[in-house]
């Protein structure tokens, strides 16, 4: 049974992270920049977020001081519910962890927005 | 014949205070040397200046004479300038004094209007009124003609307009040359006997009317007549029209070479800025392609992650598969040995079985049973469920593609439009700050509606010369209609009235044909000797013996005439000087009005042995002639021994501040 949550917020980090990645005019959205943030953890940082047990951990370290998404805007096809239960097979959380995961993709992208490798875009697909 | 005696100037462009040269009244011919900026071109445009109120630039006509006065005068407080040309013409002497000064009252300017321009004309000692001092300078030297006098060799090249057809430029070479050669008087004759032949014309129609027999033949000729009359009117206000075209292209063509900098500096400008646009257009459709692809670019990035785990799936979910096959097929063979041995028959071959086999048969289906167990209900269970992960998992990589190739395609794109837009700014950039700094006072409308109107007044000359051939068509229609009513008219009509008339017209009509057939002759009898004077003077100018002759055109342009009877198709730039330099000198050799060749830096673009050439052959072009050259133009030794006892005087004008050159 999934996880009845409505909403996610994402870190204020993070959320940083996805507002200068929507100015740059790269991406028609925050919310856009957030779910790139999610795919960048899962494929390149597999290892770092390949658990249960570890986004647990990590979902206790964000704090919840960035923007509030909904799910119905987050997810309008469940195409990500349907990712988190194939990653995560044993968590009924999958919302909780994509939060976990977005959090995490765009602090790593935020790394390299700072060092000035972010783009071109494509480099980072 | 023109001879200038003397030239004084007085603050006039480099030459500062009061200088004179001293040109003789002997015939031959005076070298005034001088490096360049000193000031060589400047005293071609004080003799054109003294005659004709002008200074020319190559550029143009310079439209504020003020700034040719001498700038250290200017800081001495003396603003203006003066030249006086003491000049002989058939006998007369005259003195010819041209000055811009401030006006009363004003001490300094503050602007073009506070000069005014002073002109007065000696003759053998006095003063002429205004309208006889035009009317002689315009006898001495008209304007028209100066071109022959006075040229700037740098400009021979537009000579070479007179082998095209239909340049304006080219028309009014023709027409300064047929002045020169003295073809208007002739011309004017035909005109003025045509008005004669006309007023006869009507004469004769008049008595036809008032004959009983020709009344309405009469009647038919005068409407001709006055039909014949608009239609040349037509034509001849179409002629001035079309005159007035060709002046005002070549003004605009003018206008066009001063601004041609300015004019392509806005066109490039405009041009960038279009650019830039266009390129600001393509920048936001791809920066919106990109946001389109992005949208959902991180469905594309998991396509491995998903793979990868559909694969690890798919491995498991295969052995468990496997393992539960095995136990089918066991099962299968079990029950075979089950009924074989119930049934003590062989289920293949249908042979009996023997005790010894039922026993081996019942050690083998004990050791089947326990070797292909088949799956446990953990591992049926789990089968299932990767079964239905399977499926999800498909889904998800289902219409998904990886749109990273995209995205690099148009982020590549995105880069050169960025570079080009910065580039394009620059360029407007660097664009604007020179129109700003070269075109302060110009509007840029005015600048770019020259080429417009250019091509305007090229399209109404092809117009109105279409008009006139119309108009020329209708004429020579109605002229025909004319003759035939009037050989009728002869025909029928009696009266000594009509007799006397037609006689009158006859005697006329045959003046008229005189002088038309003179200008077509003298015309083409020009033409023979100007190309059989150009001819020996290119010879002895080129000295080549594969060059015999040149050979003249309607338009008295000349073509070089290989020995083997062809014409050179295209020349060199000295030799087009060379036959430019031998056209004046035919010009000059066949025209009613002689005078003075004053040649500014004539060497250029010539070899030793050409310049030599043209020093040799200059005595024998014009009675007096000057040369104005640069130190080096011609070596002095060979200009001396080539003009023999025809060098006159030999000025050199040297340097006393960038400002200030003095003729020693």
């Amino acid at each position: 049974m999934a996880e009845s949550i409505k909403t996610i917020v994402l870190s204020g980090q993070a959320q940083a992270v996805a507002k200068q990645m929507n100015d740059s005019g790269t991406f028609p959205d925050s919310l856009s920049a957030a779910k790139f943030g999610m795919a960048y953890a899962i494929k390149y940082y597999w290892d770092a977020v390949n658990t249960s047990d570890k986004l647990n951990h990590l979902n206790g370290v964000y704090d919840s001081k960035g923007s509030t998404y909904n799910i119905g805007s987050l997810d309008p096809d469940n195409y990500v519910l349907q990712l988190m239960e194939a990653l995560y097979p044993d968590s009924d959380t999958p919302y909780t962890f994509t939060r976990v995961l977005i959090c995490f993709g765009l602090n790593k992208l935020g790394d390299l927005l700072e060092e000035g490798r972010l783009f071109p875009i494509n480099k980072v697909m | 014949m023109l001879h200038f005696d003397k030239m004084t100037l007085r603050d006039f462009g480099p030459y500062k205070g009061e200088q004179t040269i001293d040109f003789s009244d002997r015939s031959g011919v005076s070298i005034i040397w001088g490096n360049n900026g000193r000031g060589k071109t400047t005293l071609l445009n004080a003799l054109r200046y003294g005659l004709f109120g002008v200074i020319q630039r190559r550029n143009g006509i310079l439209k504020n004479l003020s700034e040719m006065g001498n700038k250290e005068a200017v800081q001495e407080g003396r603003y203006g300038f003066t030249v006086i040309l003491d000049m002989t013409n058939d006998g007369d002497t005259y003195k010819l004094t041209r000055q811009l000064k401030l006006r009363p009252g004003i001490v300094k300017p503050s602007g073009e209007e506070d000069y005014e321009k002073v002109l007065f004309l000696e003759r053998d000692g006095s003063i002429l009124s205004p309208e006889d001092r035009n009317h002689e300078l315009n006898v001495i030297m008209p304007e028209q003609v100066a071109r022959f006098f006075l040229f700037d060799a740098e400009l021979l090249q537009e000579y070479e307009e007179l082998l095209e057809t239909n340049t304006s430029d080219g028309e009014q070479i023709k027409n300064s040359i047929e002045k020169i050669l003295g073809v208007p008087v002739l011309q004017n004759g035909v005109v003025d006997v045509e008005d004669c032949l006309s007023n006869y014309e009507k004469q004769k129609s008049r008595a036809a009317r008032a004959d009983d027999k020709t009344v309405q033949l009469g009647q038919e000729m005068e409407n001709l007549t006055a039909n014949i009359e608009e239609h040349q009117n037509i034509i001849k206000e179409k002629q001035a029209e079309l005159s007035d075209l060709i002046r005002k292209k070549s003004v605009l063509e003018g206008r066009m070479a001063d601004t041609d900098k300015l004019r392509n500096w806005i066109v490039q400008r405009n041009e960038a800025q279009k650019s830039q646009e266009k390129h600001e257009d393509e920048l936001e459709t791809v920066q919106s392609k990109i946001r389109d692809l992005m949208k959902n670019a991180w469905r594309g990035m998991l396509l491995t992650t998903v793979r990868d785990l559909r694969e690890k799936i798919e491995a498991e979910e295969y052995a468990l598969d496997a393992k539960k096959q095995k136990r089918t097929v066991a099962d299968r063979f079990i029950m075979e040995m089950k009924k074989a041995i119930s049934e003590r028959t062989c289920p293949i071959c249908g042979q009996e079985v023997s005790g010894d086999i039922v026993e081996h048969l019942r050690a083998k289906i004990n050791e089947s049973t326990n070797e292909y167990v088949g799956l446990s209900e953990e591992e049926r269970q789990r089968l299932y469920d990767l079964q239905n992960q399977m499926l999800a998992i498909q889904q998800l990589s289902a219409d998904v593609s990886d749109v990273r190739q995209g995205v690099a395609h148009l982020e590549n794109r995105r880069d050169e439009l960025q570079i080009a837009i910065s580039e394009c700014r620059q360029q407007i950039e660097e664009l604007h700050d020179n129109i700003k700094r070269y075109g302060e006072d110009a509007e840029e409308a005015d600048v770019l509606s020259i080429s417009r109107e250019h091509s305007d007044v090229e399209q109404t000359i092809r117009d109105v010369r279409r008009g006139i051939e119309d108009e020329n068509k209708k004429l020579t229609e109605l002229k025909m209609n004319k003759e035939r009513v009037a050989a009728t008219i002869d025909k029928m009509a009696g009266g000594t009235d009509y007799r006397l008339a037609s006689r009158k017209y006859e005697l006329c009509e045959h003046v008229f044909r005189i002088f038309e057939k003179s200008k077509t002759r003298y015309r083409e009898r020009l033409k023979e000797n100007v190309e059989k004077d150009a001819t020996a003077l290119f010879v002895q100018l080129t000295g080549d013996k594969d060059y015999i002759g040149l050979k003249i055109n309607d338009n008295y342009g000349l073509e070089i005439i290989h020995k083997s009877g062809r014409t050179v198709p295209s020349r060199s730039s000295g030799y087009e000087h060379i036959v430019a330099l031998s056209l004046i000198g035919a010009l000059h050799k066949n025209a009613p009005l002689r005078g003075p060749i004053i040649m500014d830096s004539p060497f250029g673009r010539l070899d030793p042995t050409h310049k030599a050439n043209i020093v040799r052959t200059l005595p024998g072009m014009a009675e007096q002639s000057m040369l104005l050259a640069y130190i080096g133009e011609i070596d002095e030794q060979v200009a001396r021994f080539e003009l023999g006892s025809h060098l006159i005087h030999e000025y050199k004008l040297e340097r006393v501040s960038s400002m200030h050159t003095e003729i020693v």
